[in-house]
């Protein structure tokens, strides 16, 4: 006979469990009373809802094609007006003009798609490979941890953005080829995060109840130690989302991607503003607007992130269980 | 404190070792696949510069051989005449003489952002929601909140046309003063108070930013390091035998924040060279940041290579220093983990 029959077997709960609990609708209205993450929420979606509207319907911003294609077209013919629309003028014109003579609205607008699909891209794939890759790392330890660490080491000892900017060389200069780059210099931070997650929770009772009712390795990763550090990892991955786009703007502001200067891009847009300072500085819009934008946009996914790791409340569901 | 030092310096010996192997792989990597390239193209502005005895026209395996002997023997090549300011001279030349300006600026940002990091920590040390615990988190959240390039890029609009900014761009070498290359220290040499002020100036805003932002990056470090510790069961001895809470935050919790730092240096470092980098380029501040930057713009791969280089070792050697004092500080981390 089994001497732990009949003792209550303490389970990490499942992503399914934790949706289908009580403790969810608590943690739903948790989170309806946790302002910073309603507010976050309500200024992402507020993003992502722009993102998907260049997507969806192109010519929206009063372009015959998409504003990334419009401006595209410029190709370098593109020449720097004496005369920037001032704020306030009609039609697109309302939040003024930039350096070529071009609405500061409908490009702003234009780069949302251009920053989320970037932004999104390096997460998700970064994440992923970092999820995976950190929770074996944490659980087994020993020589996959040893391997893990030593990659990690090899990425971090060189500064993040000379690292992207230089494997986005290698591979050929194209958005895509960034994205890819970035990704390459992103994932070991997730890793590494995940990885020290998963080692202080495998000390837990249920990971122990797990392993010694024959558990195998994949379902105790996936199915024990991943809800536990969920919260941290949602938070984690929206706080990322908002400084990869920091990244990607700062790539641009700087000009080091050459096949980002006819894009509608926010950094890009600080570029040119920046540029407007030898009109003086009373010309202050075309840089000070596109940045305002993107602070609202890592301030959304900032309080998301936060709000959400507060709300999920996972400690208190699992204790409820006993 | 010795005997632990000589028990853990194996350990460090080897990580150090280790790490000069990975940086010098990644970046012959780098550098051999982007060198073959150029070099294939016959295009490229670094063949002036370059010359076969860099090795360029061999496959990878030989280049690393290359890359290895040339990293440890100062044969960098040369600047890409592009180079706004610097084309022709040596990499070596325009390393030495913007890593002074780059240590000064690291340096005097560190000393003045570690008190900050360890003064706002101990916030952390106060109970949930308590004032300081939620200024601090203030703090960080305003440094993740603001990119660094938007503040600096604001700060130089702002103040262009004052004395804190350089704002016209210098075509030639001299601007680099004599003999450390730092102006306000060359300045005072030479009795020439003229510079020195105007080093003091234009050295202001880069070191605000670098203050800022590399407080709040190690802060979220030293944070985790506190608040992991406020859950150890010695922790509410101490304090259930009546031990004063700031003996408890002075002898424990800010050694245990300092150490979390310590062990992941690299990653600090990182950081904080990567801000250097913007920093530099976006205030125009001619340290190796500026280097690296304007390499990049300019195609002149050798210039961006070996600075990438510079910044590698000066991680490494960060947490080689950095291994050595945690194992001297921390009783837990010299008696193994």
């Amino acid at each position: 006979m089994d001497g732990n029959e009949g003792e209550e077997r303490l389970e990490a709960p499942t992503v399914t469990m934790i949706l289908k609990s009580r403790q969810a609708t608590k943690s739903v209205k948790v989170s309806l009373a946790n302002a910073s993450a309603i507010t976050g929420a309500v200024i992402t979606a507020f993003y992502l809802i722009i993102g998907l509207l260049d997507t969806v319907f192109p010519n929206y911003l009063g372009t015959s094609g998409s504003m990334g294609n419009a401006l595209t077209a410029f190709n370098g013919s593109l020449s720097a007006s004496s005369s920037i629309s001032p704020l306030g003028s009609s039609g697109w014109y309302i939040l003024g003009g930039t350096l070529y003579g071009l609405p500061i609205l409908p490009v702003m607008l234009a780069a949302v798609k251009f920053d989320l699909a970037f932004s999104l891209f390096v997460v998700i794939v970064s994440s992923l490979i970092g999820l995976v890759i950190g929770l074996y790392a944490g659980f087994f330890g020993g020589i996959i941890d040893r391997i893990l660490t030593e990659i990690s080491n090899f990425f971090v000892q060189i500064p993040l953005i000379g690292l992207a900017v230089m494997v986005s060389y290698l591979l050929g200069f194209s958005f895509f080829d960034l994205a890819i780059a970035t990704s390459i210099a992103w994932w070991p931070i997730f890793a590494v995060f995940v990885r020290n997650k998963a080692r202080s929770v495998k000390m837990a009772t249920f990971v122990a109840s797990a392993m010694t009712s024959g558990d195998t390795a994949t379902e105790i990763t996936f199915r024990h130690i991943f809800p536990s550090i969920l919260p941290d990892f949602a938070a984690r991955v929206f706080i990322e989302l908002g400084i990869v786009v920091q990244l990607i703007a700062t790539v641009d502001f700087l000009n080091l991607d050459p096949a980002f200067k006819y894009m509608p891009e926010i950094g890009n847009m600080m570029s040119w503003g920046s540029s407007s300072v030898l009109l003086g500085t009373s010309t202050w819009w075309p840089l000070v607007v596109p940045g305002l934008f993107l602070i609202g946009f890592t301030l959304g996914v900032f309080l998301l992130g936060a709000g959400l790791k507060r709300s999920i409340r996972y400690k208190s569901w699992r204790y409820d269980q006993r | 404190m010795m005997a632990h030092l000589m028990k853990n310096s194996l350990g460090i010996g080897k990580r150090v070792l280790t790490a000069v192997i990975e940086l010098v792989a990644l970046l012959v990597f780098l550098y051999a696949f982007l060198l073959a390239a150029e070099y294939a193209d016959k295009s490229a502005v670094l063949l002036q510069a370059a010359g076969p005895s860099m090795g360029i026209n061999q496959n990878a395996f030989t280049q690393f051989f290359y890359f290895v002997k040339d990293a440890f023997t100062g044969n960098w090549g040369n600047v890409a005449s592009s180079f706004s300011t610097l084309g022709g001279f040596s990499v070596v030349a325009v390393v030495g003489f913007s890593l002074p300006l780059t240590i000064f600026l690291l340096a005097i940002s560190l000393l003045i952002s570690v008190p900050i990091v360890v003064l706002i920590g101990i916030g952390y040390s106060r109970r949930m929601n308590s004032t300081t615990r939620v200024a601090s988190n203030l703090y960080v959240g305003l440094g993740i909140v603001f990119p660094l390039f938007l503040v600096g890029a604001f700060l130089r609009f702002f103040l262009y046309n004052s004395s804190l900014v350089i704002s016209a761009p210098t075509t030639n070498l001299p601007y680099w003063t004599f003999p450390t290359h730092i102006p306000v220290i060359d300045g005072l040499i030479h009795g020439n108070y003229a510079m020195a002020s105007a080093g003091i100036l234009v050295f202001i805003i880069p070191l605000l930013l670098m203050v800022f932002f590399s407080s709040t990056s190690m802060l979220q470090i030293y944070r985790s390091g506190i608040l992991k510790s406020l859950n150890q069961g010695y922790l509410e001895a101490a304090s259930s035998l009546g031990l004063p809470r700031w003996i408890v935050v002075r002898n424990y919790l800010m050694i245990k924040g300092s150490s979390e730092l310590f062990r992941y240096i690299s990653i600090v470092m990182t950081s904080i060279l990567t801000f250097d980098i913007v920093v530099e380029a976006v205030m125009t501040y001619r340290g190796l940041g500026w280097a690296f930057y304007e390499s990049i713009l300019t195609g002149s791969y050798f210039g961006a290579i070996f600075t990438l280089f510079v910044f590698g070792i000066l991680v490494i050697i960060s947490s080689f220093l950095s291994s050595i004092i945690r194992v001297i500080t921390d009783p837990e981390a010299a008696g193994g983990e």
